[in-house]
């Protein structure tokens, strides 16, 4: 393993237990460094989410395991990994996942108060964000008064919430129509640009063409890592 | 409970305007209806409509009989002009209640020490009688009873028939009894212990009437209460819980969310629930409240169940069941 590696998988195997056993990841071992920007790409089925959901820490693999800046996952108990989750990582998620409730400026704060911020200091982030992914005049409005890319951009916003070391994307344009994914995907290179280290599992070749690392899985085995400066 | 948690409950609530009003209608419809099922079954199970005069002569023997385990609302068994039972308000939860209405002439050969013009005797499991100054008491064993005031001691003092001494208006009957098994025609022989059987076994089958139509009641009421619960957690998880995994929530986290929001639902449906019976104990005869402060306790407990399922899911850090659809439990 790369020993600047920001994010490591050793070995990881994941089994689903569903009827005898479904394996989605074999045997799985890279390093991604930092400040990268990585698609995991592959056809339906071939275990991008899975691999995804597991470098973030939402799910546990069966075999093998994953260090985030030299830490592993195995070693943390789910209290200790829900925060090294929510402090070290940003999701953005196909769906959006925005809560209904909250305001646009609050669902980006939201993981703010979670690591126990103040409200006046977490809205100040919060409007900056929403700015900076071009949303400064809809942060008080609620997700359904928001278009598909607009949500996607809070999404987004939110995920960076926390200053996370690593940003990971399960399809994020997959909901998109394509201006709002080129849109979408201008603000991420923005990001990497800046210095965020990027992980984008999608099928989208748009996307892919975009990419410095290009994780190709095939029956939830890795089979090629291409690397481009 | 951490301070974002709160803050986040509240705006939760405050901000959904047809879930949050669903949740709370759903959750005082189940209060509302368990409270009047309740209610009810209570009326049907503690109250007859008016029994008509019961004509029992004096030094006759009249009995009452209920069934054991269930509470005889004494209190409710008045007897006109005697004044004998008017001041009962003790109750009793099981046994018999044997009172004997003697002529004033017979009570020195029974050796009693009369007080007044009337003549009272209470047997059984009677805790307490006081019958004011007309009446007699004693109080002991259905077999003291019999040895006392058997069918020898009462034989010789019979009212003559056709010349009763005085009329007895029995206005309240033990709730369900047929008050046609009441009637006596004059004859003490009537009053033996086979008689008293089948009077037992009349009331004992008018007592599972309300009984069963009570469980059935309380079930169908204690479904509403927990099928709430389980909207209230279906909700809870669909339509936000996901989006909170999203944003960084831990399990157990999000376990505590559930059950705050689940109790915060149900709480404003109580005040609802409260306000309504409170109105309707102001503007109509409809007492609901002291069978909503029981259905209220029930409902939280239901809605509590309902969410056991749910609240398992997101505590065992099952996120992914909440963030995608295909994979949602």
């Amino acid at each position: 393993m790369t020993e600047a590696a920001l994010l490591e998988v050793e070995n990881v195997t994941k089994v689903y237990m569903v009827g005898a056993g479904v394996t989605a990841l074999q045997k799985v071992s890279l390093a991604i460094p930092q400040g990268v920007l990585a698609v995991v790409t592959g056809p339906s089925g071939c275990g991008k989410s899975t691999l995804l959901h597991l470098m973030g820490g939402l799910d546990r693999p069966t075999f093998g395991d994953i260090r985030l800046a030299g830490t592993a996952y195995s070693s943390l108990s789910a209290a200790r990994l829900a925060r090294v989750r929510r402090q070290e990582i940003g999701f953005i998620f196909q769906q959006f996942h925005l809560v209904p409730e909250l305001l646009a400026w609050e669902n980006v704060a939201l993981p703010m108060f979670l690591m126990g911020k103040g409200r006046r200091e977490a809205e100040k982030r919060a409007r900056h964000l929403l700015q900076r992914v071009g949303l400064a005049g809809r942060a008080d409005h609620y997700p359904y008064e928001l278009s598909g890319g607009e949500q996607q951009r809070v999404a987004a916003a939110r995920a960076l919430a926390n200053e996370p070391r690593i940003l990971l994307a399960d399809e994020p344009t997959g909901n998109l129509d394509s201006q709002n994914a080129a849109q979408l995907l201008d603000l991420l290179e923005e990001f990497h640009r800046m210095g965020q280290t990027l992980v984008i599992a999608t099928h989208d070749p748009y996307v892919v063409e975009r990419a410095q690392w290009r994780i190709h899985l095939k029956d939830g085995q890795l089979r090629e890592v291409e690397t481009f400066p | 409970m951490k301070g974002w948690m709160t803050r986040v409950l509240f705006l939760f609530f405050r901000r959904r305007p047809q879930g949050a009003l669903l949740l709370l209608l759903l959750t005082a419809a189940a209060q509302m209806s368990l409270a009047a099922l309740w209610h009810g079954a209570k009326e049907s199970g503690g109250q007859v409509p008016r029994v008509e005069a019961l004509e029992i002569p004096l030094g006759a023997q009249a009995a009452l009989f209920w069934p054991e385990g269930r509470t005889a609302p004494l209190k409710d068994i008045r007897v006109a002009k005697s004044l004998l039972l008017q001041a009962v308000e003790s109750y009793t939860s099981q046994g018999t209640l044997i009172f004997l209405l003697v002529s004033p002439e017979s009570r020195p050969e029974l050796g009693w020490s009369p007080q007044g013009k009337g003549g009272f005797l209470s047997c059984g499991q009677v805790p307490s009688l006081a019958v004011g100054s007309l009446g007699f008491q004693q109080e002991g064993s259905v077999e003291g009873c019999e040895k006392l005031f058997g069918r020898s001691v009462i034989t010789p003092f019979p009212p003559p028939e056709g010349e009763p001494r005085g009329t007895w208006e029995l206005l309240w009957l033990y709730p369900g009894v047929d008050p046609q098994s009441f009637r006596w025609e004059g004859n003490p022989q009537v009053w033996t212990p086979h008689a008293g059987e089948t009077l037992l076994a009349a009331s004992l089958k008018a007592g599972r009437g309300p009984l069963a139509q009570a469980a059935i009641l309380l079930l169908v009421a204690s479904a509403l209460a927990v099928g709430n619960g389980a909207l209230i957690g279906y909700f809870a998880r669909r339509q936000r819980y996901g989006a909170l995994a999203a944003a960084g929530v831990a399990g157990d986290e999000l376990g505590f969310l559930l059950v705050g929001d689940t109790l915060l639902a149900v709480a404003a449906g109580s005040l609802l629930t409260l306000l309504l019976a409170g109105a309707l104990s102001f503007w109509t005869s409809l007492h609901l409240l002291p069978e909503v402060c029981y259905s209220i306790p029930l409902t939280f407990l239901a809605a509590l169940l309902g969410v056991v399922r749910p609240f398992q899911v997101v505590k065992k850090e099952e996120v992914l069941d909440l963030l995608y659809e295909e994979r949602r439990i």
